[in-house]
């Protein structure tokens, strides 16, 4: 039991946020890669609207 | 010989081969040619009435007479006439009857999705004026002697690898 | 006069004030009014939550966790991480291309990646029909939010509720919505925080919170739901997940926010700041809904557990605040949803399908009367038979993210991904949705239609007019594959002179068949 809850439930329901956050960050590694290699500057700047 | 109506102040050649060997110190030019593009500008007036006559503005829309794609402008240039050689000039292929309607259309777009005032504006074509633009269209070779081009825009340098 | 009512005018004048302040400081630039610079990542991230939420979270998440328990949190799971999936899978290559195809919505974006008039008219149809069930949730959340505020009874508190999101539509476009959207949403997410806090506080901490919901009833900790009624129903629990975690991308109003990213390379840290965000409130009105299991029993109606939370831990001031943040929140979400849905009608359905010759005024008339009529459904249906509303936003949410998911995803992913396969994802992923809601399999819906969608894809693409050269190229270069050519200058070639590229270089390949000189 983790606060009170079955440890599964625990789990199941709160063990997102640091899941998530992690995640996000390792992602975040791997396009900051991906964009050092790409040549975005056409598409930077103003939308067109 | 053609004679068209062009920006007067634009970049010369000497100032288009600097631009492309700022980016690539290595590149080979072979030619630079100008071509000279036509387009059309169409200024339109919004009118609304009574309290949101503030809003009022003017929309400036140039249509690029070959394939008939709007842009709205920032600025009017200063034209000259000039003649120029034939081969040197894309021939338009956007009428009249097709540009207004489209363009029209289009500030009216424009102008209703971002004022997000749900009033009629008045509009009104204030003024037309057909005109060149000069780019340069630049030949190169790449590392493995293949031919590529670049267009670059005489106004303000900025170019397109062309496929 | 109560005190409630003194505040949210307060409220009310000062979003006012700040919108008329941004306004006038941004006349001067031509810039502003056509939309253009973006806000950077971390508002980006905020609005985007904020346009997102509104009246499904602080009504019906709650309302569903006080029914079931933490099984509730399914849904929440998936909202939480959607933003990951959805920033990192489409953010850049869909700012690309839609760049590329030169356009502003996402109905647009559609009809000219798959080069089909017919896919134009169906999303269209399927976008108002979406966002029109969205909004009547929104409608129902401000009118009962305005009745608990005022103490009326619900019809008059929803006509005057939706009356003041209708008066802020047709003004609103007028003030500098960004901003205000902005401060609401620290308002909004403060007032969440807090009352989440206070009532913890209250039950004694997270342990007790579950100790005294076990002593009820154990199977509100289940993972199979109160009175395990959900138990082995995996359907139900995929559908809880994945119609936030992918189901994201299918969402138009979502949608267009990769569209006007200031550029690609932002795409990367919106994900962080909302994921970092996302964690921070998405769970948090189904834990209020928890809460109110323990300190709100007898509670007449599920969906006003944190506006009774609220009153009940908060001074009665700070409560009218809370609450009418809530009320300004729905309707800024409201205004912008409305909006799109009158442009979709008059420009993309109306002027542009069934009379294309008609007038500017005409034109403006069917984007009020879209508005109208909308309004004027959504309180008539309201009154007299409220659905819930967590229901309806699921339901709204559904059908959407089922009918646009697949063509949304396979527009850049799948170049084979045609006219014919978008059609068929449409109509049919939509119309498992729909169908299977219809019929009460409502919890199952979304994942059944999200299969039906994919499935229509792959076999649609396999008929009809294929995907031309010219597409797949952008597609590529979308996806930013680079030749041979120098890097920078590449780099340095600009879209905004991609149509005079593409004639100059018809112009030349003419030129060499038929020399003239």
């Amino acid at each position: 039991m983790i606060f009170g809850m079955p440890t599964i439930s625990f789990l199941a329901f709160l063990s997102w946020p640091l899941t998530f956050t992690v995640t996000a960050l390792i992602i975040y590694y791997f396009m900051a890669k991906q964009d050092a290699l790409t040549d975005d500057s056409e598409f930077e700047g103003e939308v067109k609207h | 010989m053609l004679t068209i109506r062009t920006m007067s102040e634009t970049l010369q050649e000497e100032d288009i081969r600097g631009i492309l060997e700022n980016r690539d110190e290595s590149i080979r030019i072979e030619t630079i040619e100008p071509l000279y593009y036509p387009y059309v500008m169409l200024m339109y007036s919004f009118q609304l009435k009574g309290k949101l006559s503030k809003l009022n503005r003017q929309m400036m829309c140039n249509v690029d007479l070959v394939c008939g794609r709007q842009a709205i402008g920032q600025g009017i240039p200063e034209f000259i006439t000039m003649k120029v050689e034939d081969h040197q000039v894309l021939p338009a292929s956007v009428s009249e009857e097709e540009f207004l309607p489209a363009s029209r259309d289009y500030v009216f777009r424009l102008f209703l999705g971002k004022m997000k005032i749900l009033q009629t504006p008045e509009i009104q074509l204030a003024a037309t004026d057909y005109f060149h633009k000069l780019f340069y269209l630049v030949e190169c070779l790449d590392q493995e002697d293949s031919t590529y081009h670049v267009l670059v825009d005489s106004m303000d340098g900025s170019l397109v690898l062309l496929d | 006069m109560r005190i409630e009512i003194i505040v949210l005018f307060v409220y009310f004048i000062g979003m006012i004030g700040v919108g008329l302040y941004w306004n006038k400081r941004a006349k001067s630039s031509e810039d502003y009014m056509l939309g253009g610079r973006g806000m950077g990542p971390f508002i980006t991230a905020l609005t985007l939550q904020t346009t997102a939420m509104s009246g499904y979270m602080f009504m019906g998440g709650p309302a569903l966790a006080y029914s079931v328990g933490w099984f509730a949190l399914f849904y929440a799971v998936g909202d939480a991480g959607g933003g990951i999936v959805n920033i990192a899978v489409m953010g850049r290559r869909m700012r690309r291309l839609s760049q590329m195809l030169d356009c502003i919505s996402p109905v647009e974006y559609l009809e000219k990646r798959y080069e089909s008039k017919n896919i134009k008219i169906v999303a269209s149809v399927i976008t108002i029909f979406g966002l029109a069930g969205y909004i009547l949730a929104q409608f129902l959340a401000a009118g009962k939010t305005l009745a608990k505020l005022f103490d009326f009874p619900l019809a008059p508190a929803l006509i005057i509720g939706v009356g003041v999101i209708l008066f802020y539509t047709f003004v609103g476009g007028y003030f500098a919505v960004a901003w205000t959207d902005v401060i609401q949403g620290i308002i909004m997410v403060s007032a969440v925080i807090g009352v989440l806090v206070l009532s913890v506080n209250e039950i004694g901490g997270l342990t007790a919170l579950n100790t005294k919901l076990a002593a009820i009833d154990p199977t509100y900790l289940s993972v199979w739901g109160k009175d395990l009624q959900y138990q082995g129903a995996w359907g139900v629990i995929a559908s809880a997940v994945l119609i936030y975690l992918i189901g994201y991308v299918g969402l138009p109003h979502v949608v267009i926010k990769h569209m006007a990213m200031e550029s690609p390379k932002a795409a990367k840290t919106t994900l962080l700041y909302a994921t970092i965000w996302n964690q921070l409130f998405i769970f948090s009105p189904y834990i209020l809904g928890i809460c109110g299991i323990i300190l709100l029993p007898n509670i007449a109606d599920k969906e006003m557990v944190i506006p009774e939370l609220a009153f009940m831990m908060f001074p009665g001031i700070v409560a009218a605040i809370v609450l009418t943040a809530i009320m300004s929140a729905i309707m800024s979400t409201v205004a912008a949803l409305l909006l799109l849905t009158g442009t979709v009608w008059s420009i993309d359905l109306y002027k542009r399908g069934i009379n294309p010759n008609a007038s500017d005024k005409q034109v403006v008339f069917m984007s009020r009367l879209s508005i109208f009529v909308v309004g004027v459904v959504g309180i008539t249906i309201a009154i007299l038979n409220p659905p819930g509303i967590f229901m309806l936003v699921i339901f709204a949410f559904g059908v959407m993210a089922c009918s646009f998911m697949a063509p949304f995803f396979c527009a850049i992913w799948w170049r084979k991904a045609n006219a014919t396969g978008a059609l068929a994802s449409m109509v049919l992923g939509g119309g498992t949705n729909l169908v299977m809601t219809a019929m009460g399999y409502g919890d199952s819906a979304f994942f059944a239609g999200a299969i039906v969608s994919i499935i229509a894809m792959i076999v649609g693409s396999q008929f009809g007019k294929k995907t031309t050269p010219e597409m797949i190229a952008m597609i590529d270069k979308a996806a930013a594959k680079n030749a041979k050519i120098a890097p920078k200058l590449q780099t340095a070639s600009s879209k905004h002179l991609a149509s005079e590229g593409k004639a100059v270089a018809q112009f030349i390949r003419n030129r060499e068949f038929n020399p003239s000189c």
